[in-house]
């Protein structure tokens, strides 16, 4: 309107205009989420796995005996000696692999632990990729060739080898893998990917209006450079998880993982046993399908919801 | 339609390339055998030295001693000696050292008619060369070799004639026998000129052990033919061995029988000898040795997966495996048609040692309180179900003739209440005491301990046990985790690190006088006819940074026994000594023995026959018995 | 162009010197040896593996050993390894490199054929059945766990009906007495491949040249395609050697099958995308209108421009799979250069490890520069400013 004077907003009417349009897009986005059909179908995947790894502790109170149910260092005595690996009964839905132990609490126990590995590892790695790729795109010139030759080097490293050199020096608890694997994933293909993006959100009016109202160069790449990263970011958080997990049943499986339990440990239990050969698939398929379908499962969870993602961040990819 | 044509003709491609493959001929008279991983090399210096692997002794068979050991009963024969050595133990020496110090001396008969596989004959310049050559570079060549020769008892050695030698040596130390009498003789032929080369360079030892043999001379049954590197390699039988046709007949009253009628090949020769006894009565063994295989390929399979399914469809017909079967494994065979199991005890075992340097180790009482608390029957025979066997010595019991039956064994038989009050009441009587006391109370421990102290009122750090991991050895790991437990109740703080064995090695033999807590490891033993380990393991000469004796353990009796087991040449007397080292390593617990796990092996009896099966160390300490292996019927 | 390429070229040695240096701080800063193996032994005494140690030079101060291990990575035989010692490292590696190359180069080469042909399908059609059908299967079989597929595969096919043979990638019987070893016949194949399609290409470049007809091209390019392949057909058969191919080709299959039906999944997908992204262009609407038939517009027009980034992502899925390759390998009975190197890591094997890290660096690098300059000439879109990166 010609005639009326703009008056300067406060900053709590921002705060509430801004959180309105959050919750807005948030909507919006659920929406083109649940319209492609192979993102809910994800998302449920995954729920399914989080409720079954969270009902971990209540299976190990249903059997009121905790010892026998312990994922590491269950035995049941009941069993006859020398029937281990155990087939399924009652008392063990998925049997029992070859050193006595519940088969069903192992997957429960490891299915909660790998879930937080891919979401850790994924996660920090991508945090680490956005920040240096918003951090190069923003200043450019040497900041930027310094981080790009850096991504560069980082990714020569080959994965699987480099993790069982940094085994040696540092105890390689889940949680250590997982940080491991953000540093050696966060510095590489995906900060090139989001620098890329952020250059986009550079060349935008807003952020042109910002560094004109005076902010500082701090403010710009944490309040507007970033969080519009973010959707790739979380986008590509969905790939990287499905990466962690297989990087870990890889690493498990080759007998380099000095967890006690884990998805890929109890396939590496049954491959030391030498219950992977030959007819023994068949026989003690117990051993292998259940954590095998669980990695297979997840992985594929979380590619879908990033599929899913995918049409929510990318607008050319949605149905006309 | 194009795409049709397309497919149909990439699966009609494969299916031709498949056929073809299909079509290779079966060899006769070939015996198969899987390896879990490729040989190194075929320089048998290197192999013996810094390439050691028993991937390459599998098919070192070019090589023979001087002297060696039989069949399952680890006698001591001649093998291309004559005869014992004139003078057991080597006698004092008119000749002196340099600075005035004694000699000893023993001569040695060559047998004759022995020729190399390249047509030389052996005689006493093979033996000569062989070992002027190994003492001179004994330091560079390491692995096996300076273990053989021991370079500070060999003197020198000085040819008689062509058939005779003579040992100088500068003690009468049995290591003479067991070592350097055993030491592989090389052909003087093959290796002068690479010798003489080498030292014409600036490091002759490394350019020895470099040379590329591609053919090595070979005195034993078998010449090497071929390797294919990542794939296979092939022997072939020698057909000039000189041992063609010899017979090893073993009594039961000790005596050995070894003889050859010379009718083997062209270049066999004969001989009639019994040693230690008359050659009569029942006999333990009676084996002919061939080759009676044309040749042996050695197929490198990296996954053990499938190299028991290539010996389940007959594509080998055994697995070299130092570690034995697993239970999985053991298991599919078992339901394969022509395939037999054999179950043999292995010449080592797993151990949880101490460090005797600092406390609680030091405390003799603090080791057997934790020796009574192990449970060995009920982790092997319910956890591991028979898998792993309880041990409580440091000879193996199926080496019958040094193992002492009567050896004490801590807690065997005690049940769960019994061990806990007996480690409680020995704490007790030392000066232990506790923050908070376990109490045992009709056989059952219902309350546990907290906060051990020591004798000295220093209360014990928390003991950090290394142990392999379960990815490495569930078996270790599993009596790892349950030891951490049992002395957690018992009221010592343990802290369980669960790694891998690079990780342990680095710590307990790195630089430096050993910092550990406890650890679990395991050992293979040497030579299983005289456990002169028990003196590099627990001698207290051998407590030095990187040795050996990892507890640090030093204990006059034990130095004693063993000093009087190495200088008997007397094996009656070895045997009292050896009773007397191992029942004062059972008291003392430095290492508490914990089990060992009998190697199950495989192999196609519907194919091969081997001329026995039940052995310390199983089948593949001999390598699936190569010379005398037989074929049955062709294919 | 030419600047650009000199420029990354020097990008490459000075980014490989860095990498090398990284690697070989990160190898130092490890603890034990790879004398542990020796530990376990008794008749080596601990005298013995301290000699053993000074063999190997590891009881030299840290800044002598790193110029040591310098210039033998730079002067070529990229030093002496511990465990195989004397043999040096290059010749470990020339063992080992061609075989993982030869398998793997076949394998990437043909998922990402099975990739572009199926993600250029399942775009076109947006949303059907296929393109559901597609994705999941795509995703389920890609999701599956490598080593108990391998097993399973090698179960079925290799020992219920014995197709094919039990891992290893030489029957032994066939090659007694061959004349060469497994990596002559190995080079050679790499050889007939790299340049059949250097003159294939070179062919198919002219040809476009001289021949306007599109049609006449079409069947020009099929008989030079023919040719060539009969050409090397012939070259193979002649040589002495063909059995031996043929050997290693049928060892080569069952492997191949494990994993072009895991891996094809992850080219179709990207090949799905880059093609959704080309077909909203203005120009795909233009020849639509023009009334182009859409077999035309899909092969011609839009695969054709979605090839570039597969492309691209085809040069550095083959090298990234070197690394990957290890449970393959492993299982296969394939020792190659993932498993050399992994073995390498895991005993220390400092020289082998280093140089083994070196190979797939350079490899790496020289993918990614390919990469690059194939993106330049084959988008004319694109040029590259001072500084870009």
């Amino acid at each position: 309107m010609a005639d009326s004077v703009p008056r300067e907003l406060s900053k709590a009417e921002i705060r509430k205009a801004r959180r309105a349009l959050f919750f807005r897009s948030l909507r919006q986005n659920w929406r083109l989420f649940t319209a492609s059909k192979i993102g809910p179908i994800g998302l449920s995947i995954i729920i399914f796995f989080v409720l079954f790894g969270a009902a971990h502790p209540i299976y190990m109170l249903a059997h009121h005996n905790n010892a026998i149910y312990d994922p590491v260092m269950g035995f049941d005595y009941d069993l006859p000696a020398g029937t281990n690996p155990h087939p399924p009964t009652w008392s063990h839905p998925l049997g029992t692999d070859a050193l006595g132990r519940d088969v069903m609490s192992q997957l429960m126990y490891s299915t909660t632990r790998d879930i937080l590995l891919g979401l850790i590892a994924a996660g920090a790695g991508v945090l680490i990729a956005t920040l240096i790729g918003s951090i190069a795109a923003f200043y450019g010139g040497i900041v930027d060739a310094f981080f790009m030759r850096v991504a560069d080097i980082v990714m020569l490293f080959p994965l699987l080898a480099t993790l069982v050199a940094l085994s040696a020096v540092v105890k390689v608890s889940l949680l250590m893998l997982a940080l491991l694997l953000a540093l050696l994933t966060g510095f590489g293909a995906t900060a090139i990917i989001l620098k890329s993006q952020a250059l986009q959100v550079k060349v935008k009016p807003f952020v042109e209006a910002a560094r004109i109202s005076g902010g500082s160069n701090f403010h710009i790449i944490w309040s507007h450079i970033v969080p519009n990263v973010l959707p790739l970011s979380f986008l590509y958080m969905m790939f990287s998880v499905t990466g962690a997990i297989f990087t870990e049943a890889a690493l498990a499986f080759l007998g380099f993982l000095n967890v006690q339990m884990s998805l890929g440990m109890i396939i590496q239990y049954a491959n030391n046993a030498g219950y992977l050969v030959g007819s023994r698939l068949g026989v003690y398929w117990y051993l292998w399908l259940p954590p095998g379908v669980a990695i297979s499962l997840l992985c594929a969870g979380f590619y879908f919801v990033g599929r899913g993602l995918d049409e929510v961040v990318n607008p050319r990819l949605r149905e006309r | 339609m194009k795409r049709l044509v397309l497919l149909g003709l990439i699966l009609g491609l494969i299916a031709g390339v498949g056929l073809f493959g299909a079509a290779a001929n079966t060899g006769s008279k070939v015996y198969n055998i899987g390896l879990l991983d490729d040989i190194t090399t075929t320089n048998m210096i290197a192999g013996l030295g810094p390439d050691s692997s028993t991937y390459n002794f599998t098919i070192y068979y070019w090589n023979q001693t001087l002297y060696t050991i039989t069949d399952k009963t680890f006698e001591y024969v001649p093998q291309l000696a004559d005869g014992m050595p004139s003078d057991m133990p080597p006698k004092l020496s008119d000749q002196k050292q340099p600075d005035g110090k004694p000699l000893y001396e023993t001569t040695v008969h060559l047998k004759q008619g022995i020729y190399w596989s390249d047509g030389n004959e052996f005689t006493a310049d093979d033996v000569v060369f062989s070992y002027n050559l190994i003492e001179k570079y004994a330091d560079v060549f390491g692995g096996n070799w300076s273990g053989e020769i021991y370079p500070k008892l060999f003197y020198k050695i000085q040819k008689i004639d062509d058939f005779t030698v003579k040992f100088y040596l500068t003690s009468d130390s049995i290591n003479f026998k067991w070592g350097t009498l055993m030491m592989t003789i090389l052909p003087k032929a093959q290796w002068e000129p690479i010798v003489a080369k080498a030292e014409q360079g600036k490091t002759p030892g490394k350019d020895i052990l470099a040379a590329q043999i591609d053919h090595p001379v070979s005195i034993g049954p078998f010449t090497f033919d071929q390797w294919q590197k990542g794939a296979f390699a092939v022997n072939d039988a020698n057909p000039t061995y000189y041992d063609q046709g010899s017979n090893e007949a073993i009594f039961k009253n000790g005596a050995v029988h070894l003889t050859n009628p010379g009718t083997g090949n062209a270049k066999a020769i004969s001989y009639d000898n019994t040693y230690y006894g008359t050659a009569s009565g029942d006999k333990i063994l009676d084996m002919t040795t061939g080759p009676f295989v044309d040749k042996v390929i050695y197929h490198v399979y990296t996954d053990q997966a499938t190299a028991v399914l290539a010996l389940s469809k007959g594509d080998i017909d055994f697995i070299e495996n130092p570690n034995g079967l697993t239970q999985g494994f053991a298991d599919q065979l078992k339901s394969a048609n022509g395939v037999s199991l054999v179950e043999n005890p292995p010449n080592g075992w797993r151990y949880l040692a101490f460090n005797l340097r600092k406390s609680p180790g030091s405390y003799l009482a603090y080791r057997q309180a934790v020796a009574y608390l192990i449970d060995r029957d009920f982790i092997c025979n319910n956890l591991l179900q028979g898998r792993a066997v309880p041990e409580y010595s440091v000879i193996p019991p199926a080496n019958s003739f040094w193992y002492d039956p009567n050896v004490p064994k801590l807690g065997q038989g005690m049940d769960e209440g019994a061990r806990m009050q007996k480690a409680i009441d020995l704490l007790k009587a030392a000066g232990f005491t506790w923050k908070q006391e376990p109490i045992v109370q009709n056989g059952k421990l219902v309350t546990q301990g907290k906060g051990l102290i020591d004798p000295k009122g220093t209360p014990v750090p928390s003991q950090t046990l290394l142990c392999p991991s379960t990815a490495y050895d569930p078996m270790r790991a599993t009596f790892g985790i349950w030891i951490s437990r049992w002395m957690n109740e018992l009221g010592i703080p343990v802290n369980l690190n669960l790694t891998g064995f690079n990780t342990i090695q680095g710590f307990v033999f790195g630089s430096g006088a050993p910092t550990y807590d406890m650890y679990i490891l395991g050992w293979g033993l040497g030579n299983p006819a005289f456990p002169d380990f028990m003196d590099a393991f627990f001698g207290s000469e051998n407590d030095y940074p990187a040795g050996f004796n990892t507890p640090g353990f030093k204990n006059e009796d034990f130095d004693n026994a063993i000093q009087g087991m190495m200088a008997s040449w007397d094996q009656t007397v070895e045997q009292q000594y050896a009773y007397k080292a191992q029942d004062i390593l059972a008291e003392q617990v430095p290492y508490v023995i914990l089990f060992y796990s009998p190697l199950t092996e495989a192999y196609r009896s519907d194919r091969v026959s081997m001329p026995y099966t039940q052995v310390l160390d199983g089948l593949q300490g001999v390598f699936g018995e190569q010379p005398s292996v037989k074929l049955i019927s062709a294919q | 162009m030419l600047r650009y390429s000199a420029v990354r070229l020097a990008q490459i040695v000075v980014v490989l010197f860095i990498y090398t240096t990284i690697v070989w701080l990160m190898f130092y800063a490890m603890p034990g040896s790879v004398t542990n193996k020796f530990i376990g032994n008794p008749k080596i005494k601990p005298e013995a593996i301290q000699k053993m140690k000074q063999l190997f030079g590891l009881d030299l101060p840290w800044y002598k050993r790193y110029l040591m291990d310098m210039r033998n990575i730079y002067t070529g035989h990229l030093g002496i390894s511990f465990d195989y010692y004397p043999r040096t490292v290059w010749s470990i590696i020339t063992e080992r490199l061609p075989r993982t190359v030869t398998l793997f180069l076949t394998i990437v080469l043909i998922e990402y054929a099975i990739g572009f042909y199926l993600g250029k399908l399942i775009a076109w059609l947006r949303g059907g059945a296929l393109d559901y059908l597609a994705t999941v299967s795509g995703i389920v079989l890609w999701t599956m766990f490598l080593p108990v597929w391998a097993l399973f595969l090698i179960w079925l096919f290799a020992y219920l009906a014995g197709w094919f043979p039990l891992g290893q990638f030489v029957t032994p019987l066939r090659w007694l007495g061959a004349p060469h070893d497994a990596n002559f016949v190995f080079i050679r194949m790499l050889a007939t491949a790299f340049g059949g399609s250097f003159a294939f290409a070179a062919g198919w470049v002219t040809l476009r040249r001289f021949l306007h007809d599109r049609r006449v091209r079409r069947i020009a390019v099929a008989g030079l395609g023919l040719v060539v392949i009969a050409a090397a057909l012939v070259l193979w058969a002649r040589s002495g050697i063909g059995q031996y191919a043929i050997d290693i080709v049928w060892h080569m299959i069952l492997p191949f099958i494990t994993l072009v039906t895991i891996g094809f999944a992850g080219a179709m997908l990207v090949m799905r995308d880059s093609m959704l992204d080309t077909i909203s262009e203005d120009y795909i609407t233009t020849a639509r209108a023009k009334g182009l038939p859409e077999k035309v517009i899909r092969d011609h027009h839009a695969a054709r421009t979605a090839l570039l980034p597969l492309s691209t992502g085809f040069v550095l899925a083959i090298a990234f799979s070197l690394d990957g390759a290890v449970i393959t390998e492993t299982i296969f009975s394939w020792p190659g250069i993932g498993l050399t190197l992994l073995h390498a890591v895991s005993t220390q094997d400092v020289p082998l490890a280093v140089g083994a890290y070196t190979v797939l660096g350079l490899i790496a690098l020289l993918a990614h520069y390919v990469a690059d300059i194939l993106y330049a000439v084959l988008d004319p879109r694109i040029s590259y400013h001072r500084g870009g990166a």
